[in-house]
C-alpha cells in the first residue's frame, strides 16, 4: 500500500498545479486528507491521478506550504517515525528548528498568507509555527504598526480612542 | 449555598459612546457566539492563536488597535486560550457535607467584568440554592467534588490561576486541588514527617490547624502545568516546611531556620500572592524589626526578603496588579491607638530589583468606609486587587458586605453580602484548559 507512492495534484487559486505524494499530504493536512477520502471510492484501481482544487491558496503560498510539508515529512522519516509529525519550536536542538526559523523569516504579507493557508488546509504544526511568528512580530510594536501589519482600519472615534488608551495606559 | 451574580459596577464605564451596538453584555460561559472577523479577512481563530502568544502587556495594549480587537480580547470567556482575568470570588466554608446543603455556605460571586456594564451597582442577595448558575461556567456547589467518597468537610484555603486549594478534614485528611472550570481535581495526602506527625496526632481530632498551619498553592500554567504546595507548620519551638510537587508527587520536609516568625505571620491572616512564580508573603520579624515581604520559592526557601520601612505604615496586604507587586499599609496618628488606623496607603514596587516603592494612592478610612478608624481583620479584610484595573476588593466585617473601591474616582460599590459566617474568600481567575495532573476521578 505504502509502496505504491500515489501522487495527487493540488491546483492553486490562480490555476497552477502542484504534484505531491498522497502519503505526505494526507499526514500533514486534515483538509486534503478529507478530500482524498471522499474521492477514493471513485478512483479505486484506476491509474488516473487526482487533481484537487485549493481555491483559497495562491500558487506562491501553496509552493511554500508544500516545501514545508515535504521537508518535515522527510525529517520525520529519518527519525524513523513517519506517523509522528514532529513539531519543533524555533530554537530547539532539532534539525528542523533552523529550517522553521528561516521558513517564517519572510515579509508580513507572505507570513499572513501562510497563516491563512495553514488554517484552511488544517496543518496544525504550520499553523502554530506561523501564529507564533506573527506574535513575535507584534511584540513591542506600536498600535499603528500592528494595524498596518494586519490591514486593520482604526474604527475608534477620537473620544473612544482617548478613553481606550487611558484605560490601558499601564501597558504602554 | 448559592452562586451569586453581581453586577460589578465598580469599573469605570467604558468610553462615552452611549449606544454602541458592538458593546454587548458579556455572556458568561457562552460559546455559541457567531464568528466575526477581527482583522480584515483574518479568521478569529488565528487572531486568538496569535494573541494568546503575546505577553500580558502587549495583549492589553492591543485593545487599542480596533473595536473588534478590543471586544475579542475583552471577551476572555469566549477566547479561552487567552490568559484570563478576575471573574469572581469563592467564599464560605463547606462545614460538613453530611448536613443539608442549605447549611453550607460556599458561594461564588461573579463580577460581570470587561463589558462595561454601567448599571450593575446593586448586588443580588443570596438566593439560597436556586439558580445554581445556569449560565455561569462554574458550579459553586462543587457537586462533582462532593460526590466523591471520603470527602466530608472541605475548607477553602487558597486559589491560584484557576485552581483552588481545599483542606479536607475528618475521614480522609488531605489537601485537594480542584479546577472549578473543568471540575477536575486531585487529592494530595497530608504530609507525614516524624516529629510533626507525632505532634499533630497528639492534638485533638477536631483541633483547628489554622492557627499553626498555612498552605499555599503555586500554579502558573504559562511556565508549567504542574502545581506546587507549600505548607508551613509551627510546632512549638520549631517550624516545619513541607513542600509538594505534582511532578514528583511527593512531599519534602525540612526544619526552617528562623529568618522570620512563622507563628505571628500565620496569625496575622494577611493575604499572599504568587508573583513571578514565587510566593510573596508579608512576614513578621523574629525580633523587634519591621515587617518584611518574603519571596518564597516552590521548595519553601525564602529566596529574597524585600525590606519594608516603618515610615510607610504597617503592611496588611500584598498583591499584584498591572504586572507590578503592590503592598497596602495602614497608619494612624502618632498618638493614636496603634490598632486603630485611620488611613490606608497603596504602594507599588516600581522596580523589583532595586526595591523602589512608590506611593500610588492614599485614602482615609473616613472616606473609604465612613469610619474614622478601622482595625484590620476585625473591621475589614482586603480580598484582592484587580489584576488590571485600579480596584480593591474588601469585606466589611460590620455588615459582611463584599465591596469594591475604585482608586480613580474614589468610589465604593457594594457587590454582595457574604454573610457573617463566610469563612474564607478567595478571588477566582478561571483556567479552562486541562492539566494532566488533575482528573475527573481520584487516581
Amino acid at each position: 500500500m505504502a509502496s505504491e507512492k500515489k501522487v495527487v495534484f493540488l491546483r492553486s487559486s490562480d490555476g497552477e498545479a502542484f504534484e505531491v505524494s498522497e502519503e505526505v499530504i494526507s499526514a500533514a493536512s486534515v483538509t486534503i486528507k478529507g478530500m482524498i477520502d471522499e474521492e477514493s471510492p471513485s478512483r479505486a484501481d484506476t491509474a488516473a491521478t487526482t487533481t484537487l482544487a485549493i481555491p483559497n491558496v495562491t500558487a506562491a503560498t501553496l509552493s511554500r506550504v508544500l516545501h514545508y510539508v515535504n521537508k518535515h515529512f522527510d525529517a520525520a522519516a529519518v527519525v524513523g517515525r513517519p506517523d509522528d509529525y514532529i513539531f519543533c519550536a524555533p530554537g530547539d536542538e532539532h534539525p528542523l528548528a533552523r529550517f522553521d526559523d528561516d521558513f517564517v523569516d519572510v515579509d508580513n504579507d507572505t507570513l499572513i498568507d501562510l497563516v491563512h493557508a495553514a488554517e484552511y488546509l488544517h496543518i496544525k504544526k504550520l499553523f502554530d509555527l506561523t501564529c507564533k511568528a506573527v506574535a513575535d512580530k507584534l511584540k513591542g510594536r506600536t498600535i499603528d504598526q500592528i494595524r498596518e501589519t494586519f490591514g486593520i482600519v482604526n474604527d475608534y472615534t477620537v473620544e473612544e480612542e482617548v478613553e481606550v488608551y487611558r484605560e490601558n495606559s499601564w501597558a504602554f | 449555598m448559592a452562586l451569586q451574580a453581581t453586577g460589578q459596577g465598580s469599573r469605570p464605564p467604558v468610553a462615552a459612546a452611549d449606544s454602541d451596538p458592538a458593546r454587548r453584555p458579556l455572556s458568561l460561559g457562552g460559546t455559541g457566539c457567531p464568528k466575526r472577523s477581527a482583522a480584515a479577512g483574518f479568521p478569529d481563530d488565528a487572531v486568538v492563536e496569535i494573541l494568546s502568544r503575546l505577553p500580558a502587556k502587549d495583549l492589553c495594549r492591543s485593545k487599542c488597535v480596533s473595536k473588534d480587537w478590543c471586544e475579542l480580547i475583552s471577551d476572555r470567556l469566549r477566547c479561552r486560550k487567552l490568559p484570563q482575568t478576575l471573574e469572581g470570588f469563592f467564599y464560605g466554608c463547606v462545614d460538613d457535607f453530611s448536613c443539608d446543603c442549605e447549611d453550607s455556605h460556599e458561594s461564588c460571586s461573579d463580577i460581570s467584568d470587561e463589558s462595561g456594564s454601567d448599571d450593575g451597582n446593586e448586588a443580588r442577595s443570596d438566593g439560597g440554592d436556586e439558580g445554581g448558575g445556569e449560565d455561569e461556567g462554574v458550579d459553586p456547589l462543587f457537586s462533582s467534588l462532593r460526590k466523591q467518597p471520603g470527602i466530608r468537610s472541605l475548607i477553602l484555603l487558597d486559589s491560584c490561576n484557576g485552581l483552588l486549594l481545599f483542606r479536607c478534614t475528618k475521614v480522609t485528611r488531605s489537601y485537594i486541588v480542584y479546577n472549578p472550570a473543568t471540575e477536575h481535581w486531585v487529592p494530595v495526602p497530608v504530609p507525614i514527617s516524624g516529629l510533626w506527625f507525632t505532634w499533630r496526632e497528639s492534638q485533638d481530632e477536631d483541633s483547628d490547624d489554622d492557627e499553626r498551619t498555612s498552605a499555599y498553592l503555586i500554579f502558573d500554567p504559562v511556565a508549567s502545568l504542574h502545581f506546587q504546595l507549600i505548607e508551613f507548620t509551627n510546632i512549638p519551638y520549631m517550624d516545619v516546611v513541607n513542600t509538594y510537587s505534582s511532578e514528583t508527587r511527593k512531599w519534602d520536609h525540612w526544619i526552617r531556620e528562623h529568618q522570620w516568625n512563622l507563628y505571628k505571620t500565620i496569625k496575622s491572616m494577611r493575604r499572599s500572592t504568587i508573583f513571578n512564580k514565587v510566593l510573596h508573603l508579608i512576614v513578621s520579624p523574629v525580633s523587634i524589626d519591621q515587617e518584611q515581604i518574603a519571596a518564597i520559592n516552590g521548595k519553601g526557601e525564602t529566596c529574597r526578603v524585600i525590606c519594608w520601612l516603618g515610615n510607610r505604615g504597617f503592611p496588611i496586604f500584598v498583591g499584584q496588579s498591572k504586572g507590578l507587586l503592590h503592598c497596602f499599609s495602614v497608619s494612624g496618628h502618632p498618638d493614636g491607638n496603634s490598632c486603630h488606623m485611620t488611613e490606608l496607603s497603596i504602594w507599588v514596587l516600581k522596580d523589583y530589583d532595586a526595591e523602589e516603592w512608590e506611593l500610588k494612592h492614599t485614602v482615609s478610612f473616613l472616606e473609604l468606609f465612613g469610619k474614622r478608624s478601622c482595625k484590620f481583620v476585625s473591621d475589614y479584610h482586603v480580598v484582592t486587587l484587580h489584576p488590571e484595573y485600579n480596584l480593591i476588593y474588601f469585606v466589611q466585617h460590620w455588615d459582611y458586605k463584599l465591596v469594591s473601591y475604585d482608586m480613580d474616582c474614589k468610589e465604593l460599590h457594594n457587590l454582595c453580602t457574604v454573610g457573617c459566617d463566610y469563612g474564607s474568600i478567595t478571588p477566582y481567575v478561571p483556567y479552562f484548559s486541562e492539566t494532566p495532573v488533575l482528573s475527573k476521578r481520584a487516581p
